[in-house]
């Protein structure tokens, strides 16, 4: 090599130095990674328990949690981020570690049925096993709790917290909390031994055993019931419809109050004969009794192009499930609506006057109404 | 319909009109939530003021919810006039003797009204854009604050963080609240529907629910019913203590908060991190496979593209547009170039005047940022001086095309193509890297003397080659 060439490469390389200093500034976090690459699993961090519901192949491990069914190289993580490969056994890295802690009016899950007035203390780790389009969560849904700054709150200190906040129940919500199930449920044992209420607030994606393990010891559900069709559910959700149908069967025969979301999205899954058969499927299903809520999209995450639902739309998906059978439909994300009060199913009066979160008005007494004293499903007290 | 600020779209869907900037839906009627929330948000801070200013924003949806405060005067403002133009005929504003509404640029609009407001609402995208920025910025606060009776109150917001804020949310968070925290004493964040800022040298109520309560106002979403001040403020509390204290702040010359922002929108999409790095390897082999004497090309070029979106991005800055400059000015640099390479064919070849030429586009980038600060104060003279050295930096980067291929006097032709090729490819590059990350990265000043370094070595590459040296002695 000549005296000028190794010269001119030295100078390059400074530029290329100089140049990348600013460049690292924006790429530091990649860069890091790629050359100290995580641990992927190999090593577990204190917030790890060993996973429920795995079973060996060969030197992987198959997760039985959800229907995704990831089988797990050594060293691999699982779709939802949340399930690592170490030695051959499957880990849960979402025990204890949650992400997202607040306390919020029941009503925000939303449980319009379910201890109404009170307030649930809400945790949720990093993960899911879907990735919606859409989803007003995908800062903590799409990453992995190691990415996340996280709380240390142990099963025994959230039943704490919750007592300390005099919240009535705690909330697995936020995120997707099948994928911290371990957690969850060994708080939830915690917390039913000292009689406070568990909720889950999920998408329902979740594998029979573990599900009906779960409904010991949870009070409520929330379930969001995207779409009734296959293909919507796998593009839009990246998921499958009869996993999360299935879900709702078994809460409803396992007696855990149950409560559905369907997110109306314009053009995606605000066809109102979609819809018409929705409800025609969980009334012949026995869930005719369970409040159904019919949310308002926002522009949100990959889909923030699309226009908010049109509030008279709502009122057509209403309509609709209560022509089909439904008795407790709601509207939710529309300020004000007629449709967040409870009326009767059976003489249409109004029993519960909500304003926003708060109750103006309760004219359920003893879990009956007051004009006409049919039972009104729900958990009242 | 196309507008210079992008394509503008009316649609109805049921009963429901969405107003869609660049397929982005900007407007839309009958949002009673984030309505409500921004106004009532600030005139509950404030509820007997006289004077308050609507910055951008649905006025069908905003006036009355204001109105609703007996005394105020409301002026509603829209910088771009096709927007206003639309919103008139499928959003109608309400006819009000408290409530003028005006087309028009913001910040003159603060520099040339001599009277104070009680309550600046100023109601943005996000800061994705280097227009959308300059409603986030320190220059545009501190004329905010200037505009602002003793007690005054700002308020803006960002779309909220739902339950949890990842990094590149809270980066963009707190170059917010400290650019805020820059100009006003006191700033307070409230995670309602959206992340609501507000910010006043005077006291701020969080409690917002028991504010608007008393002030006696009726309201659909803002009020205890929904908000229920301990949690909102224990969610404030969460969020302000997760923000890193120490950022830059977001200016004019040195949009850090566009590039938050654009960080934040890429993890939207995960994209792999090896693309850029690919690309600025290829580009560093490009450069480094470039000989000596097409170096100074590739600088030049390079020099030239960069000097143009300096003098663009400070036109934007300080207009909060470019269409109706945007059309002389690439008219004049393209004048400057064509004149630099005729000049550059009729004088005598020498390293001297090689070297003339690229001092001269040296100091054009190096003394582009000066204007910016002068615009203010007499835009004419600042818009004069602006064009005339974008003119004589193009005339130099020009002339230094010719210089080259004339000095080729062994192969012209094919060093010519040779030339030119390398020449756009400068003008590529200094297009890609600095228009989308060096601007926002480093600010205006700092991409100016790394280009003049850049056009300098490039000259010195170049007349220190066995080239220009056999070029001489021939």
């Amino acid at each position: 090599m000549r005296k000028r060439d190794f010269l001119r490469w030295c100078t390059a390389g400074m530029a290329g130095v100089c140049g990348m200093r600013p460049l690292t500034g924006v790429l530091r976090p990649e860069i890091g990674a790629w050359m100290n690459p995580r641990p992927q699993g190999e090593d577990l961090w204190k917030w790890s328990k060993e996973a429920l519901f795995a079973e060996h192949v060969g030197d992987s491990v198959r997760c039985l949690k959800c229907p995704n069914g990831c089988v797990i190289p050594r060293g691999g993580t699982g779709l939802c981020r949340n399930r690592v490969n170490v030695r051959g056994r499957l880990y849960s890295i979402a025990y204890g570690n949650p992400c997202a802690v607040h306390v919020d009016p029941i009503e925000k899950k939303p449980l319009m049925h379910f201890l109404p007035g009170t307030r649930a203390f809400s945790i949720a780790t990093a993960g899911c096993n879907l990735a919606c389009l859409n989803c007003q969560n995908w800062q903590i849904s799409q990453v992995s709790p190691k990415e996340t700054d996280n709380e240390d709150l142990m099963p025994q200190a959230v039943v704490d917290e919750c007592r300390r906040t005099e919240c009535a129940s705690i909330a697995y919500t936020y995120g997707e909390p099948i994928t911290f199930f371990e957690y969850a449920y060994d708080t939830a044992v915690i917390a039913h031994s000292k009689g406070i209420r568990n909720v889950w607030k999920s998408n329902g994606y979740i594998e029979e055993t573990p599900l009906r393990m779960l409904c010991k010891v949870i009070d409520a559900a929330n379930i969001d019931l995207k779409s009734f069709d296959q293909s919507l559910y796998a593009r839009l959700n990246a998921g499958q419809l009869q996993p999360v149908l299935r879900t709702l069967k078994v809460f409803h025969e396992m007696h855990v109050w149950l409560e559905i979301t369907n997110l109306v999205i314009p053009g995606w899954t605000d066809d109102l004969d979609m819809i018409r058969r929705m409800c025609a499927w969980l009334c012949s299903n026995g869930l005719d009794e369970a409040p159904i809520h019919f949310s308002r999209f926002v522009p949100l995450y990959k889909l923030n192009q699309l226009a908010p639902t049109p509030v008279k739309r709502l009122e057509e998906a209403r309509s609709v499930a209560m022509k089909e059978g439904m008795k407790y439909v709601y509207i939710g994300n529309v300020p004000g609506h007629a449709a967040e009060h409870t009326y009767c199913h059976n003489c249409k009066k109004m029993i519960v006057e909500r304003r926003g979160y708060s109750i103006v008005t309760n004219n359920i007494k003893k879990g009956r109404c007051r004009y006409c004293s049919a039972q009104i499903p729900g958990v009242w007290a | 319909m196309e507008t210079p600020f992008g394509m503008l779209t009316a649609t109805r869907l049921s009963e429901q009109i969405t107003l869609f900037l660049n397929n982005v839906p900007v407007l839309v009627g009958g949002d009673v939530q984030n309505d409500e929330e921004i106004v009532h948000l600030a005139l509950a801070q404030r509820p007997a003021a006289e004077r308050v200013l609507i910055a951008g924003g649905n006025p069908a949806g905003l006036v009355p919810e204001a109105l609703k405060y007996p005394g105020s005067r409301i002026t509603c403002l829209e910088e771009n006039r096709w927007l206003r133009k639309v919103q008139t005929g499928y959003l109608p504003f309400p006819d009000a003797d408290r409530a003028g509404y005006i087309v028009g640029d913001l910040r003159s609009h603060l520099r040339s009204n001599e009277r104070r407001y009680d309550v600046i609402i100023l109601v943005a995208p996000e800061p994705a854009s280097l227009q959308a920025n300059r409603m986030y910025t320190r220059e545009l606060m501190e004329l905010a604050h200037n505009r602002l009776s003793r007690t005054g109150v700002v308020c803006m917001a960002l779309p909220s963080s739902a339950e949890y804020a990842g990094d590149d949310a809270k980066a963009v968070r707190a170059i917010l609240r400290n650019t805020l925290g820059a100009v006003f004493n006191v700033v307070e964040i409230l995670p309602v529907g959206r992340d609501v800022f507000l910010a006043s040298d005077s006291s701020i109520r969080t409690d917002v629910a028991a504010a608007i309560a008393e002030t006696g106002v009726q309201t659909v979403y803002v009020n205890a019913g929904y908000l229920q001040d301990d949690l909102v403020a224990a969610r404030s509390r969460r969020m302000v203590a997760s923000l890193p204290t120490s950022t830059p702040i977001n200016s004019d010359a040195h949009p850090v908060l566009m590039l938050a922002q654009m960080s934040y929108w890429f993890r939207f999409f995960a994209p792999d991190s090896w693309l850029p790095a690919l690309v600025f390897v290829a580009l560093l082999l490009v450069i480094i496979r470039t000989d000596r004497i097409s170096f100074g090309v590739l600088s030049a070029g390079c020099g030239g593209i960069v000097l143009e979106l300096l003098v663009l991005m400070i036109i934007q800055v300080a207009f909060g547009n470019v269409y109706k400059l945007i059309g002389v000015l690439i008219g004049v640099y393209m004048a400057g170039m064509s004149l630099g390479a005729c000049l550059a064919g009729r004088v005598r070849v020498s390293a001297r005047m090689y070297g003339v030429a690229q001092c001269g586009l040296a100091l054009a980038l190096l003394l582009s940022p000066l204007i910016q600060p002068t615009l203010s104060a007499n835009e004419v003279v600042a818009l004069v001086f602006l064009t005339v050295g974008l003119f004589l930096g193009s005339l130099c980067a020009g002339a230094i095309f010719t210089l080259t291929v004339r000095m080729a006097v062994a192969d012209p032709v094919s060093r010519g193509a040779r030339l030119y090729a390398v020449d756009l490819l400068g003008s590529a590059i200094g297009a890609l890297l600095v228009g989308p990350l060096l601007l926002p990265l480093l600010g205006i000043e700092a991409v100016a003397n790394a280009a003049t370094c850049l056009v300098i070595v490039g000259a010195l590459v170049t007349l220190t080659s066995p080239a220009w040296r056999a070029y001489a002695k021939a």
